[in-house]
């Protein structure tokens, strides 16, 4: 479904990712590991061209995104969590889930907030909170109920354990699992939390100043103990 | 002198009105493109002229419907070259450091100047509101010129439309989210794009619509674009760049400034209004409401 060969990201005058092939299928469940700073979150904007310059190729469903803007991608089927959630303050959290329905592809029908709310129930209570009076771990999962929106094919989160208590987070992990096998949705994620990404993937890539250093599944990843001191280990 | 206290509050909202009308499209661009539009003033001349040559054009625009019409008309019009200044000018420009812009609408404003000497000469002509706004009315001693009593309603009725244009529909609240994050706004699949050119195209109507209503109390010269631009610019600084609550707010006391410093120093007009001006950016800086963005 994603298919990734040869990119390069730079920002400005640096160059970020070296060379990165990829491929997605559908329904695919994949982790993105690796240290601050090796590229995960360029890799994740660079896919939507949303912030860095890129070289290489994307294709998506076959079609090939050199060129699109960011709301086409989006309108595609592919859907960006951002590390720093970007709620929209001004309106209620009902309407911040409203807005990402602009990205529903044509002749699909959008979830309306309360069926997005029945799936993330923490979402529930706080519907119609503004979204300047969130904490983080509402923010997160307001952000994630907003990825899934627009029914994406491919939804990628970037670091969604951040900053959340780990209770939240292995509520959060059981119900992006649970989203994944009923909509038959393909995850990319990236996070530091190596539990909450094996709770919600089939496998994974580990990336290393800007190239991509290991690829298999979480059994090849524990049969190699090495991987983790090498490209995790802060 | 202050026994004519009423007449000095109802000047001040004549002015107030007739500033906030220019000031509209002005803080509007700013608030969601954080683009200062030199050229504003520029398209407000034009807008007059606009109006004023469909005024007498025909007899049967010379009647308050007819000057209304031709100043929508105005605004249609100045809406349009906004969409054309948009694709030409804003969009190249979207990607490059904003001081370029800057100089580009000067450089716009030039044109503007240009293109009216070009077009309409350079002599100075005289437009008078239609006749059923030369009346004046009183009450006890305070005279209510029935045109100005216009522009104080229109100031009104174009706040309270981009009032609940913003704050009431859905397309407001978008345009707001633009405002404060265009980039996650792409990422949930908003064409953003397309949100900034309709935003230049109704600035640009703003300015296009306050010369058509404005034009009656003003003589017509090349030299319009200044006349109201450097008080719509200081609206829109006190109010608080791109809110336009700020700039209402901003105009009403501006107006009274000025209303009260012409009456108290006639020999210097308008001086009170830069000292006010430096004033209030000495106690919030940001302006009334600083938001920094559409409000």
């Amino acid at each position: 479904m994603l298919e990734v060969d040869g990119l390069d990201a730079f920002y400005g005058d640096s160059h970020i990712l070296h060379g990165i092939s990829l491929a997605i299928g559908p329904g695919e469940g994949v982790a993105l590991l690796g240290r601050n700073g090796a590229g995960k979150s360029t890799l994740l904007k660079a896919l939507m061209d949303a912030g860095p310059r890129v070289r290489g190729t994307i294709r998506f469903e076959d079609q090939d995104l050199t060129g699109e803007p960011t709301h086409r991608r989006a309108r595609r089927g592919i859907a960006l969590v951002p590390e720093d959630r970007r709620i929209f303050p001004h309106v209620s959290v009902t309407e911040n889930l409203e807005l990402a329905r602009h990205a529903c592809p044509p002749g699909l029908t959008p979830p309306t907030p309360q069926e997005v709310a029945a799936q993330f129930t923490l979402l529930q209570p706080i519907l119609d909170r503004r979204g300047d009076r969130l904490s983080g771990g509402q923010q997160q999962m307001v952000a994630v109920g907003r990825g899934l929106m627009a029914r994406p094919k491919l939804l990628m989160l970037d670091e969604p354990a951040e900053g959340l208590a780990p209770v939240i987070v292995e509520d959060m992990a059981r119900e992006i699992a649970a989203v994944r096998r009923r909509e038959n949705l393909a995850l990319l994620v990236t996070e530091q939390n190596i539990d909450f990404a094996r709770a919600c993937t089939d496998r994974l890539l580990i990336i290393d100043s800007g190239a991509i250093v290991f690829s298999g599944d979480w059994n090849a990843y524990d049969a190699a103990p090495d991987l983790e001191a090498r490209f995790l280990a802060v | 002198m202050i026994a004519d206290l009423p007449s000095l509050l109802f000047n001040a909202l004549v002015w107030g009105m007739a500033t906030f009308l220019v000031a509209a499209g002005l803080t509007m661009i700013f608030g969601i493109l954080h683009v200062l539009n030199f050229s504003h003033g520029g398209f407000f001349m034009i807008g007059a002229y606009v109006a004023h040559s469909l005024t007498n054009w025909s007899a049967a625009m010379a009647n308050i419907w007819g000057f209304l019409a031709a100043s929508v008309l105005a605004g249609a019009v100045i809406g349009l070259v906004g969409l054309v200044v948009d694709r030409a000018v804003f969009r190249r420009l979207a990607h490059v450091d904003g001081a370029y812009v800057l100089v580009a609408t000067y450089a716009l404003l030039l044109v503007c100047n240009g293109f009216v000497k070009l077009v309409w000469g350079l002599n100075v002509v005289s437009a008078s509101p239609p006749p059923e706004l030369f009346e004046v009315s009183f009450i006890g001693n305070l005279v209510l010129p029935h045109y100005s009593l216009f522009v104080v309603v229109a100031g009104v009725v174009v706040f309270l439309a981009l009032e609940w244009l913003i704050n009431m529909t859905s397309v407001g609240r978008l345009i707001q989210a633009i405002a404060i994050d265009p980039w996650m706004a792409r990422l949930l699949g908003v064409n953003v794009g397309l949100i900034y050119s309709a935003t230049v195209i109704i600035g640009f109507a703003l300015a296009g619509l306050a010369g058509g209503l404005l034009v009656a109390n003003q003589s017509l010269s090349p030299d319009l674009a200044g006349i109201f631009i450097i008080q719509a610019f200081g609206v829109v600084i006190v109010g608080g760049m791109g809110s336009i609550r700020g700039a209402f707010l901003a105009a009403i006391l501006l107006g009274l400034v000025d209303s009260f410093g012409t009456a108290l120093l006639p020999q210097m007009p308008g001086v009170l209004f830069f000292v006010a001006l430096a004033a209030i950016l000495l106690v919030r800086p940001r302006g009334l409401i600083a938001s920094g963005r559409l409000s």
